[in-house]
């Protein structure tokens, strides 16, 4: 029996050596997409990055306005807005409803990822007189 | 009985192992590149946040701006606070100061504090960022003693052989206390 065997040609190559050539082919596949996907997370990061510091910027700037020079709504012109893809701003200071001397401010920065719209919003209020006690 | 390979199956090997090597070699080139990107990426962005957040916080922080202190020029690289000191508790300790300088050293920002013996701020000097490629402090008044807001236009730059430099311009505007 053993003779037999020993003396047997193989044809074509085993299961197993396809299974485990598969396996490495694969793995190494893998691998390369994952480090792929973490390039375009990181590009998602820089775009929300830049869009969070467009809306702080022109927030900061709103919070140093005068209660009575608020205006109502406007569009954000920023420098940082021209590295990310379709990037636009907006404000809006809108009377807070069922107070009077209170206003919301609304900054809103919007850019497209591929297709995907997406958005960075922040608000705050702000009230005639201060709105601390 | 054969003995040794036939010259066909010595090419088909030198062939083989030829691809394999290509294939191979490519994949670990390419994962380097994309492992350089992402390292320059992170560390361009995450500078220029860092260096941006520490300003910010310390410029509301500050009473007033100096226009000069102990070797350093207020000037559109070099940010000269004047912040009321504080216990340790947090509480402002009342007519007394630290002075915070924020300066450029080659490509690096560094925030050079000079404490008050009573505050509970440390002295010392703080690398905020490194790769530091464009910084623009501007002032909206030119009498540093009036200035209410501070713009931070601040640029960080990395290249790496073979790459294209990665780079970010991050701006902000922050409000001293003016107490």
């Amino acid at each position: 029996m053993y003779q037999v065997s020993r003396n047997t040609y193989q044809r074509g190559l085993s299961l197993m050596e396809v299974v485990i050539s598969m396996g490495v082919l694969i793995a190494l596949f893998a691998l390369y997409t994952a480090a792929l996907n973490t390039m375009a997370a990181s590009k998602k990061l820089r775009y929300q990055n830049l869009a969070y510091h467009v809306a702080n910027k022109k927030m900061e700037e709103l919070r140093g306005t005068a209660f009575g020079l608020l205006p109502s709504s406007g569009s954000i012109s920023d420098a940082m807005l021209s590295q990310i893809p379709s990037g636009d701003g907006s404000f809006a200071a809108a009377d807070y409803p069922a107070f009077s001397g209170l206003k919301e401010i609304t900054v809103t920065v919007t850019w497209t990822e591929g297709s995907t719209p997406k958005q960075v919003q922040l608000k705050t209020l702000a009230g005639s007189g201060g709105i601390n006690p | 009985m054969q003995a040794g390979f036939t010259l066909v199956e010595l090419i088909i090997v030198v062939f083989l192992v030829g691809a394999l090597a290509l294939v191979v070699g490519n994949m670990f080139l390419g994962q380097d590149k994309i492992y350089q990107t992402q390292r320059m990426e992170l560390g361009v962005t995450g500078d220029a946040r860092m260096a941006l957040d520490d300003i910010d916080a310390h410029v509301r922080a500050a009473d007033v701006l100096a226009s000069s202190y102990s070797g350093y020029t207020l000037g559109s690289q070099t940010l000269i606070l004047k912040l009321p000191a504080i216990n340790a508790s947090g509480q402002i300790i009342p007519a007394t100061f630290d002075y915070v300088v924020y300066a450029l050293s080659g490509a690096n920002l560094n925030r050079i504090t000079t404490a008050n013996a009573s505050s509970s701020r440390s002295s010392g000097t703080k690398r905020v960022a490194s790769r530091i490629s464009g910084l623009v402090f501007a002032y909206d008044n030119a009498d540093a003693s009036l200035v209410k807001y501070v713009t931070t236009d601040l640029t960080t730059a990395e290249s790496y052989a073979g790459i294209p430099t990665k780079s970010i311009t991050v701006s902000s505007k922050s409000k001293l206390r003016n107490n």
